[in-house]
C-alpha cells in the first residue's frame, strides 16, 4: 500500500517545518536566582504592579521587556493579578515618575504617609511593587558573511556570529509591610549565528525572551510563596 | 510598473526621513496637598502655540507641536496645586482682577532639544524642555523666575520613530509637571512671600 503523492508532499513539508523550527534557535544558557527577605503571599483581590526602574539611575530597561514580564506574570500556572503599570503611575502621579520614584524600600514609609497616597494604592489593590532593572547587550561577535546577486541568481557564503547577554533583576517591595521582600534575577547568555551556503540559515538565540520567561516564572513563585523559613 | 515601484520606494524614503509629533496625551491631576492660594494664570502666545522644528545631523526632519499639550499639562498641575485658578487673557487682565489674586503665574518655554538614535548612537529618543515659570505679585512685579528642566526618554521597542519621540516628549512634559507639583511649595521665595513661611532653615 503506497502513500498518495499529495500526502507524501504534506509529510515532507511538515518534516521541513520541524527541522526549520529546530534550527532557528541558537544555543543559550540561563541562570535564575532568588533572594527572599520576608514571607510573601497574595490575598484575593490583591495585585502586583511591575515597573521599570528610573532611567535617571542608568541605562533604561527595554519597554518591550517590561511589557513581556507584565504579560507573562499574569498568565500560565500560578498566574498573578497585575495592575497595568500606566494605570498605577497615573493614579499615583507624580510619585512614580522617573524624577520622584522612591529609590529604595526605605523611602516607602515617607511616600505612604503623603496625603492620599496610601488610599490610592489601597484602591488599586496593589500589594507588591516589582522594579525591573537590566538590559540585553551584545557582548561579542565576529565572522564574515557576504551575499551576491547576478543575472543567473544569487546566494550567500560565510558565517557570522554574535553573543547576547540578557541580565535582569527584579526587586520586590511589599507595600503592606513597607519593606523589601527580596529580589529575583535572570541571566541568559546566548550565541546566535548565521551560516550561509547559498541560503543563509539564521540560528538566533532569543535571550531577552528567555530571560522574560524565566523572570516571570520565578516572580510568580516568589509572590505566591513559599514562606520564608517554612 | 517599474516606475510606480521606484516612486513608491522614493515616497517611503521621504516619509521615513521626517517625523511629526503632536502630543495628544491627557495629563493626570497630581496627588499633592493643595496650597491655600488663589492664583491667576496667563499663558503667553509663545507657550500656547509652541512648535519646534529641526533637521538633525542625520538628515531627519522633526516637527514637535507642543502648544496645546503645554496648556493641558499646566492646567492639570495648577488646578490640583492651588485653591482657585483664574485664567487671564493678558497680564493686564490678571493685574486688574478683583478681588486681587495672591499671585500671577506665567510659564514659558525657554529651550527645547531632542535627540534620536541616529544622533546619539543609542536606542533611545530623548527630549529636554526648559521652562521658566514666572511667579508675579498681584501688581505684576516679579517675585521669582523659576527655571524648570524637564527630561524624557523612550526606547524604540515596537514603536515607530514618531511614536517614540512623542513618548519621550510626553515623559518630558510629565517630568515638568512632577517638578512643579512637588517643588513649587519648596521654592524659598514662594514659601517666604506667598506662603508666609520662615525660610531661615534654608530648605
Amino acid at each position: 500500500m503506497g502513500i498518495e503523492p499529495a500526502v507524501g508532499r504534506l509529510l515532507l513539508r511538515c518534516l521541513w517545518a520541524a527541522i526549520s523550527a529546530a534550527l532557528v534557535t541558537g544555543c543559550m544558557t540561563s541562570r535564575v536566582e532568588e533572594s527572599k527577605n520576608a514571607a510573601t503571599g497574595l490575598a484575593p483581590g490583591e495585585s502586583v504592579v511591575i515597573l521599570a526602574t528610573s532611567y535617571h539611575r542608568g541605562k533604561a530597561t527595554e519597554e518591550d521587556f517590561v511589557s513581556c514580564v507584565n504579560d507573562a506574570v499574569q498568565s500560565g500556572d500560578g498566574k498573578v493579578r497585575v495592575t497595568p503599570q500606566q494605570q498605577f503611575i497615573d493614579a499615583l502621579f507624580p510619585w512614580f515618575e522617573p524624577r520622584t520614584a522612591p529609590q529604595s524600600a526605605d523611602a516607602l514609609p515617607e511616600l505612604l504617609a503623603r496625603p492620599g497616597v496610601a488610599e490610592r494604592i489601597e484602591a488599586q489593590g496593589v500589594r507588591y511593587l516589582v522594579w525591573l532593572d537590566g538590559t540585553t547587550e551584545k557582548t561579542s561577535g565576529g565572522g564574515s558573511l557576504s551575499c551576491a546577486v547576478g543575472p543567473g541568481g544569487g546566494g550567500c557564503f560565510g558565517l557570522t556570529w554574535w553573543e547576547d547577554d540578557a541580565s535582569y533583576d527584579a526587586a520586590v517591595w511589599d507595600l503592606r509591610r513597607q519593606s523589601n521582600a527580596g529580589s529575583v534575577s535572570a541571566d541568559v547568555h546566548g550565541t546566535s549565528m548565521i551560516p550561509a551556503l547559498i541560503i543563509p540559515v539564521p540560528l538566533i538565540a532569543r535571550t531577552q525572551s528567555a530571560a522574560c520567561r524565566d523572570m516571570a516564572q520565578q516572580l510568580r513563585q516568589f509572590i505566591h510563596g513559599p514562606e520564608v523559613g517554612s | 510598473m517599474l516606475r510606480a515601484l521606484v516612486v513608491s520606494i522614493l515616497a517611503m524614503a521621504l516619509v521615513s526621513c521626517s517625523g511629526s509629533v503632536q502630543v495628544q496625551h491627557a495629563f493626570p491631576a497630581p496627588l499633592v496637598e493643595q496650597l491655600p492660594l488663589r492664583v491667576a494664570v496667563w499663558y503667553p502666545p509663545g507657550l500656547s502655540d509652541f512648535t519646534y522644528h529641526e533637521e538633525d545631523a542625520a538628515q531627519q526632519e522633526w516637527t514637535v507641536r507642543l502648544g496645546t499639550a503645554n496648556l493641558r499639562m499646566f492646567n492639570a498641575v495648577f488646578a490640583a496645586l492651588f485653591r482657585e485658578v483664574v485664567h487671564a487673557g493678558s497680564l493686564d487682565e490678571a493685574r486688574a482682577l478683583q478681588p486681587p489674586v495672591d499671585a500671577i503665574l506665567s510659564p514659558a518655554v525657554d529651550a527645547f532639544e531632542l535627540s534620536s538614535p541616529a544622533l546619539s548612537g543609542t536606542d533611545q529618543f530623548a527630549v529636554w524642555i526648559r521652562y521658566n515659570l514666572d511667579v508675579l505679585a498681584p501688581d505684576g512685579t516679579l517675585i521669582v523666575r523659576w527655571p524648570i528642566a524637564a527630561y524624557g526618554q523612550a526606547g524604540t521597542g515596537g514603536m515607530s520613530d514618531a511614536e517614540s519621540m512623542e513618548r519621550a516628549t510626553v515623559l518630558a512634559l510629565r517630568d515638568a509637571a512632577a517638578a512643579i507639583a512637588v517643588g513649587f511649595a519648596r521654592q524659598p521665595k514662594v514659601r517666604e512671600i506667598l506662603l508666609r513661611e520662615s525660610t531661615s532653615d534654608g530648605h
